[in-house]
């Protein structure tokens, strides 16, 4: 079944890649498992009309090569800064276009991080789209979650 | 006095009172992690005409206590779902709060919540203002920062 958005995700994602990075990336089948400690985090969020939160899981080994290519980098030349700069551009020009397909008006936020060995989660959400990628012989994922209709916890006020 | 100080100090202590029973006082001490414990870091995000975020960072054994009161279970019976919906309520009525004195019109995100050793870090972002409040023994912090300017680099 096809999910929420899911061939334009894929196509805006393939556009980037290739405008922003020259990288060629082909949609794969099947769920991505990942361990947080050999996983990047990059999300943003959007809000107004449509509510939730678009976000990019890549293996280290890409993330690396990713900012190493952006940045014009020698191999091992990235750092932790280095590499949150890149993923930021990076998840920002993605969101930006799924962005543009969703109800309008709606805003973006700035992007956030989870780096390795950090788990990033989104209460509030359900996940509504995940396409899975392949690039250089790694796996990655972009995930779409949105914002569920308020429900009633039992919270003691 | 750093900006917003009096308001966070304000609307956390209203809103833990409120929600949760629990009186919070500022602590002097500078937030540090005791022996190395994990920090479950709340932020909500807020753009328009103002844009930043409001972020909460607390132990994870005191988000533990938070959601078994917030929803009355014992403690062992807190999932790890339930633990980050409870900070991300706690994260999500902190920025709420904080964005009611911001000019209009600013929209507040969805709250995103981070398993982190050091804290969220949001790249792009100065930190305006940070208090950090003594609960049960542990540390907990609110901090409020605003993306920098273009121009301001």
């Amino acid at each position: 079944m096809m999910q929420f958005l899911e061939s334009e995700i894929q196509q805006y994602n393939k556009l980037v890649w290739s405008t922003l990075l020259g990288f060629d990336i082909q949609p794969e089948p099947g769920t991505f498992d990942f361990s947080s400690e050999d996983t990047v985090t990059g999300s943003v969020q959007v809000t107004g009309k449509w509510n939730g939160v678009i976000t990019l899981y890549l293996p280290s080994l890409l993330v690396n090569k990713i900012t190493e290519t952006m940045f014009s980098l020698e191999s091992g030349g990235a750092n932790p800064e280095t590499k949150k700069d890149a993923i930021g551009e990076l998840i920002n020009m993605i969101g930006g276009n799924i962005k543009s397909i969703l109800p309008q008006p709606s805003v973006l936020s700035t992007p956030i991080f989870a780096m390795e060995g950090q788990s990033q989660q989104f209460p509030f959400t359900k996940k509504v789209t995940q396409c899975k990628f392949t690039c250089k012989d790694s796996s990655f994922a972009l995930s779409l979650y949105e914002q569920k209709p308020a429900e009633k916890k039992t919270v003691s006020a | 006095m750093q900006q917003f100080e009096n308001e966070i100090i304000h609307y956390t202590k209203d809103i833990w009172k409120s929600i949760l029973d629990l009186d919070v006082n500022k602590s002097e001490d500078a937030f540090s992690q005791l022996g190395g414990e994990s920090i479950l870091a709340g932020c909500v995000q807020i753009t328009g005409s103002w844009e930043g975020a409001v972020a909460l960072d607390c132990p994870v054994e005191l988000a533990k206590k938070v959601a078994s009161i917030m929803f009355q279970l014992k403690e062992e019976e807190t999932t790890t779902d339930l633990v980050e919906d409870g900070l991300g309520e706690l994260t999500n009525m902190t920025g709420g709060n904080i964005k009611s004195l911001l000019p209009e019109p600013c929209y507040l995100s969805l709250p995103a919540v981070t398993m982190t050793q050091h804290g969220l870090r949001i790249p792009g972002s100065e930190l305006i203002s940070t208090v950090t409040f003594k609960c049960w023994g542990y540390n907990f912090r609110v901090s409020v920062l605003k993306k920098i300017e273009k121009d301001d680099e």
